[in-house]
């Protein structure tokens, strides 16, 4: 395996320490894997939820170097970003990896064209290509299949999606080196930040709970307050609940006229699986069910189908979910 | 033969108690100004009728007027009072003042004629027995105009039904009717008194009167100073009240007739215009304007203002309005007010124009169910006005998110459900006899009597394709030769339609209509009345036409010819509820009830007047936020009442509406099945499933 | 003030499916159309210019042939006029070609003060071609763009970066990515689409852009050179049990699948 220089990059320690593993894996023994970190006025700034300290120490193992780039300014900038990573690939780079975050893919983008690059979005995996350069794996067309994207030029730069480093970092922290960024190419005046605080998010919640008409009278809809905290869900309903009956919010309605989820797990309860209210449930991952109906639409288009009487069967998984937690 | 009428030696003077020469005069006088005034007051009407140059009658439907309907419709609707007559109150009170208002009408003109024209040509006497008939008649006549109005006042001030809103002219005019009812017995009264004759009696209601006023009468002084003032006001009502008939919302006793007469017998009452062709605009060498609905009431064509001027405020049309029942931002009744106030043609009211953005609600509330235009007794088409403010929405960007996807969905993907083209009726490949009934995939011996269309719902919606594959079964029992397009089948456009995206509805069709011609199919049988409705009545617009039936038609058919052997099904109490696109487009109940089982009943509100299940007009694709009460949820009590078992309907979207419906309640919500559902658990013997193409050719031609 | 949208032509994604006999992506004989966070940055441009009229608002895209119908149906939207770069086949996943191409077009018109774009391409999703072009174009670059101001040579946007939404000023010309929940894009109808008369949309090729078919600038960096289905079948896996075995049951599989 051919040896190279491999620069690795993200907004959290996590996603950093998972780049890096990454670029271990590819960069080999021989090689070398040069992380690089953000700092700005206000302390550090990528990986924001970590001192230079528990970084260094986080890539213990992973990779050899901690560049840490400072006068990034009041926040992370795309174009700042970009100045790093381009310093940091400087002649001899050979790929870089970034796990997506808001700036994210303008740093890539601009370190690609920077760099006279290829580059690669949404990537899921990277393996070396055999005649040289890169293979990534990502999901196209909205998950309608796997494609692998062939990164010809050199260095490689490649997005990836944001995600949870699974190993444990060993050894001694990577040393540190300073680096500083010069003045910013684009003067951008920071007139202000508002904080976000959102109620009802279904199209973000990693788990949604759904109910339908299974459900007979609205206070009967308390008999899943308990599962939705055991899961940390979001409350969804089916079309009746929330525009027939008008039991709950519009806001929590999945479906055609309402929200469409991404969700890891889909949960059903009482939903007979109307066209209208599938079109939602489509991007979910894993779809549960609980229904009294086996013939129910619903069926066909879940992964698990409790058939039963949800009014005994939804206590019941709180138990379960209660005991094994 | 006439030797007896000479007996009666009985006329009247004429003028009497009054200066003679003078009194003509100062009449006469009144009468050029109030002709004037009446002239001018129709002037201007037609003016606003036809502002902006646009012809009134051009716009009748642009084409020569089958004046034999038309006048018929005109004999029934005015003379005959048919559609007043379909309320009982209303009716005795329009009849009594339409009937005597035109008698009283007749005999003041009859009386003028004689005295005023005929004098001039000899001498001509008003008396005989044809007078005393007159009298008579006049007296009846005037009993009818008093208890008329006194009803009609009765409805506005007691009882006061939520429907009618007292407007202050109407109200103007009925006490001014009231007073010329009195006032004219008061007149023939005094008259009688003073000169009491023996066939005094014809005139039976001013002669009862007279008895008051015997031996005060015909005095010199007081009464004959309070007749003259009386017989002045008398007059002076009269006159008021015919320049109030051109220029007050009186003026309907004309142009609700006229807008009878330009109204269309011949488009089907589900039918909504073809704005423009696309086709022969891109063909046409010249650049066509082509333009989409109405942005401003100033956009409202001639016929529908004509039509919005003829309306009364009635409130027939609130009353029945679904959308009114809901407590939805609509009312058929304030809308047409609402634009007749635009015109600027009663007194009082400036033209003004008003974006149709201010009728955003109105439009949008509205399941083009029909049931305010099935009980107008003006003949307006509310749902007209309706879809050119939807044509204009659509045109200036103003849809929301859920509209708009549905436009797009209908776009991308032929479907208004946002769901791929290629997931498209997947479940018909599964089916025994797939390759028997999809077009492309069957081999067909001879072209197919039937195309049977799926339409989008059943091909997406796993509930609505239970009712296509029970139709399927049911033809393939009774051995009829049918094809579908199966999987390739492309959306029939109707929710472009009622959304007001004209366009796209045509692109859409056109492209339906290709697919349907390369079936060869002689017949469409369909189990959606929307589809129905637009292969009905909307294709023909663009150029094709194609006998089409509803499944429960054909398959009444087919069980009265005995091509089906049925058992007794499952029994008990059924309600079947009508969809408005065929009770009020001339499809009676008859055929679905002929293939239910066990004992029928219909809902109160049912036939011509039957209730929406609120899933029309594209409401099935929209959430309307203003509502108190779903629509379905009203029509399902209407249903629950009926003490039924089970709940058969003939729809997708009503099976869909009433099944959500029925959902709220629980274990002792009625189950809702499509009628073709019904029958098909009637059959005795399993549908065949293996007859070839061949067998059911040769069964289609014994 | 002038604005430059570059708008992709891309084939419909609710339509594109796998094809297991072929073990393919289809993607022939597919309704194509303008990508839909291009549909915002549109929107988002012709408000603009309905608030100020002096506004002028041209539409970038690269296609072939069938993208001419895209196109007008981008300028239907409210546009001026069109520009058709015939660059074939906007490839999803080379976004730095696209951003190439954009930026040569772009030098042949008139300067804009302000370009835009999508957060990303309904096809490539990959979030790159408009950052790309701003680097080429060498100005600043806002993304994801939620709220937009102009005033007097500056623009003040509002982003959204997740914990909060933060407003930020720079001086243009600059190029924006605008984000889906910016605006509820408009729905051209057909009678305005047909209404684009052809002069209001003009061709480019690549030889005018100086682009001869080996020019580096068309070169593919990335390229895609396989796949494979990336469906979930639902397994339909039926529990029928007494409800506190189906519910632990339940609770196991879904642990199984690492969702819990």
């Amino acid at each position: 395996m051919m040896a190279g220089r491999f620069v690795v990059s993200s907004a959290s320690v996590t996603d950093l320490q998972r780049m890096a593993e990454l670029a271990r894996r590819l960069a080999g023994a021989d090689g070398r894997v040069d992380a690089v970190a953000l700092a700005g006025d206000a302390g550090v700034l990528a990986p924001e939820d970590g001192t230079l300290a528990d970084t260094a120490g986080g890539l213990a193992g992973l990779a050899d170097t901690l560049l840490v780039y400072e006068g990034a300014g009041e926040y992370l900038r795309g174009d700042m970003w970009a100045a790093a990573l381009v310093d940091a690939v400087g002649r001899d780079g050979e790929c870089v990896l970034v796990a997506d975050a808001p700036a994210a893919r303008e740093a890539v983008a601009r370190t690609a064209v920077s760099c006279r690059a290829s580059v690669a979005s949404m990537c899921e995996d990277l393996q070396r290509a055999e005649g040289g350069g890169f293979v990534a794996r990502r999901s196209i067309y909205g998950g309608v299949a796997d494609g692998l994207i062939a990164l010809v030029s050199t260095p490689a730069v490649c997005l990836f999606a944001a995600g949870k480093f699974e190993g444990a970092p060993s050894g001694e922290s990577v040393p540190v080196e300073q680096r500083t960024l010069g003045a910013p190419a684009y003067e951008v005046t920071h007139v202000g930040d508002e904080p976000v605080v959102r109620t009802v998010d279904l199209a973000g919640a990693s788990v949604v709970v759904s109910v339908g008409r299974g459900f007979v009278k609205r206070e009967d809809l308390d008999l899943v307050d308990p599962l939705v905290s055991a899961l940390g869900a979001e409350l969804g309903c089916s079309r009746p609940i929330a525009e027939d009956f008008k039991w709950l919010p519009k806001e929590r309605l999945v479906g055609l006229t309402g929200e469409s989820v991404t969700a890891e797990l889909y949960l059903a309860l009482g939903i007979s699986g109307q066209v209208q209210h599938l079109t939602g449930v489509k991007g979910a991952r894993v779809v549960a069910a609980v229904n009294n109906d086996a013939k129910a639409p619903i069926t066909r288009n879940a992964d698990y189908v409790v058939v039963g009487d949800l009014y005994k069967v939804v206590p019941e998984l709180v138990n379960a979910l209660r005991s094994r937690s | 033969m006439t030797g007896w009428t000479v007996d009666i030696e009985y006329t009247r003077e004429y003028l009497p108690f009054l200066p003679h020469t003078a009194t003509l005069v100062v009449m006469y006088a009144c009468v050029v100004v109030v002709a004037v005034l009446f002239v001018w007051g129709f002037w201007r009407r037609y003016r606003a009728y036809t502002k902006g140059g646009r012809s009134l009658w051009q716009a009748v439907n642009g084409k020569v007027l089958p004046w034999r309907p038309r006048l018929w419709r005109v004999v029934r609707d005015v003379i005959l009072q048919t559609k007043v007559r379909e309320r009982h109150l209303p009716a005795v009170m329009h009849m009594a003042i339409f009937y005597g208002m035109v008698l009283l009408f007749i005999g003041t003109c009859v009386v003028l004629f004689y005295e005023d024209v005929l004098v001039w040509f000899g001498d001509f006497e008003f008396g005989g027995l044809p007078y005393v008939v007159f009298e008579s008649v006049l007296d009846v006549a005037a009993l009818a105009l008093i208890i008329g109005v006194v009803i009609a006042l009765w409805r506005r001030l007691v009882m006061r039904p939520a429907y009618l809103s007292p407007k202050r002219s109407t109200m103007l005019v009925l006490w001014g009717l009231l007073f010329m009812g009195v006032s004219g017995l008061g007149l023939e009264a005094y008259r009688i008194a003073a000169q009491p004759s023996e066939w005094a009696q014809a005139a039976f209601v001013g002669w009862t009167l007279s008895h008051l006023l015997e031996g005060w009468a015909g005095q010199e002084g007081t009464p004959v100073a309070v007749y003259q003032t009386l017989w002045w006001l008398h007059a002076g009502g009269a006159f008021a009240l015919i320049v109030g008939a051109a220029w007050t919302g009186f003026a309907h006793i004309f142009v609700l007739p006229a807008n009878v007469a330009a109204h269309d017998p011949e488009r089907a009452k589900t039918k909504l215009r073809t704005p423009f062709n696309l086709i022969a605009a891109m063909e046409s060498e010249e650049d066509v304007e082509l333009v989409a609905g109405t942005a401003t009431t100033g956009d409202i064509a001639p016929p529908d203002r004509l039509a919005a001027d003829a309306c009364v405020a009635c409130g027939r049309c609130h009353d029945e309005c679904p959308a009114v029942a809901s407590g939805r931002q609509l009312s058929p009744r304030d809308l047409v007010q609402e634009i007749q106030a635009t015109l600027g043609t009663n007194l009082g009211s400036a033209p003004s124009d008003r974006p149709a953005a201010e009728f955003e609600d109105a439009a949008w509330s509205c399941t083009n169910c029909y049931a305010c235009e099935q009980v107008c007794p003006a003949r307006i088409r509310h749902v007209d006005l309706v879809l050119d403010f939807r044509r204009a929405l659509v045109d200036q960007n103003r849809l929301d998110e859920q509209k708009l996807g549905v436009l797009q969905a209908l776009d991308r993907n032929m479907n208004p459900y946002k769901l791929p083209s290629h997931e498209r009726a997947a479940w018909i490949t599964e089916l025994p006899y797939a390759d028997e009934v999809i077009y492309g995939a069957a081999e067909l011996i001879e072209p197919p009597e039937y195309l049977y269309w799926i339409g989008c719902a059943a091909a997406y919606d796993e509930r609505t394709a239970q009712v296509a594959r029970a139709t399927m079964d049911l033809l393939r029992a009774a051995g009829v030769h049918f094809i579908t397009l199966g999987p390739a089948e492309p959306c029939c456009g109707e929710p472009a339609k009622r959304l007001g995206e004209e366009g796209r509805f045509q692109m859409i069709a056109m492209q339906a209509i290709e697919m349907i011609k390369e079936t060869g199919a002689a017949k469409i049988v369909t189990h959606c009345p929307h589809g129905l409705n637009v292969f009905l009545h909307e294709y023909p617009a663009l150029g094709f036409s194609i006998p089409a039936v509803h499944h429960a038609e054909l398959l009444a058919d087919l069980v009265s010819a005995g091509r089906l052997k049925l058992g007794v099904g499952i029994g008990g109490k059924v309600v079947y509820h009508e969809p408005c696109n065929l009770a009020r487009a001339g499809h009676p109940a008859t055929a679905a009830l002929a293939l239910l089982d066990g004992s029928t009943v219909l809902p109160e509100k049912a036939g011509v007047h039957t209730f929406c299940c609120g899933g029309g007009g594209g409401n099935s694709f929209y959430q309307v936020e203003q509502e108190e009460r779903r629509i379905s949820a009203l029509r399902y009590e209407q249903v629950v009442a009926t003490g039924a078992d089970r709940l058969a309907v003939s729809c997708p979207f009503c099976l869909t509406m009433l099944r959500d419906a029925a959902a709220g309640h629980g274990d002792g919500a009625l189950q809702v099945m499509d009628v073709a559902e019904v029958l098909h658990a009637r059959l005795d013997e399993a549908p065949t499933t293996t007859a070839s193409a061949a067998v059911i050719g040769a069964r289609v031609n014994e | 003030m002038r604005i430059i949208v570059c708008a992709k032509h891309v084939v419909d994604s609710t339509e594109i499916r796998w094809d297991d006999e072929h073990d393919e992506v289809v993607l022939r004989n597919l309704p194509t159309k303008i990508s839909d966070y291009d549909r915002n940055a549109l929107e988002a441009a012709v408000v603009l210019k309905e608030s100020e009229p002096s506004v002028d608002l041209d539409v970038v895209m690269i296609g072939g042939e069938a993208a001419l119908k895209t196109l007008k149906e981008a300028v239907a939207m409210g546009a001026d006029r069109g520009h058709l770069v015939e660059g074939g086949w906007d490839d999803p996943f080379d976004p730095l070609r696209s951003a190439r191409v954009l930026a040569k077009a772009i030098d042949q018109l008139e300067e804009p003060d302000l370009v835009m774009c999508g957060l990303v391409s309904e096809d490539g999703y990959n979030g790159v071609t408009g950052a790309a072009l701003a680097q080429l174009l060498d100005v600043p670059y806002l993304a994801p763009v939620v709220g937009l101001k102009v005033d007097e040579g500056s623009l003040e946007a509002v982003l959204d970066v997740g914990s909060a939404l933060r407003t930020v000023k720079v001086a243009m010309p600059c190029v924006v990515a605008v984000d889906s929940a910016m605006n509820v894009p408009r729905l051209p109808t057909v009678l305005q689409v047909m209404k684009v008369k052809g002069d209001r949309v003009a061709k480019m090729s690549l030889d005018s852009l100086s682009l001869s078919a080996d020019a580096a600038e068309l070169a593919h960096a990335g390229e895609l050179v396989g796949s494979e289905s990336g469906a979930v079948e639902r397994r339909r896996v039926l529990i029928e049990e007494a409800p506190d075995e189906a519910a632990a049951r339940l609770v196991e599989y879904l642990r199984q699948e690492g969702v819990l």
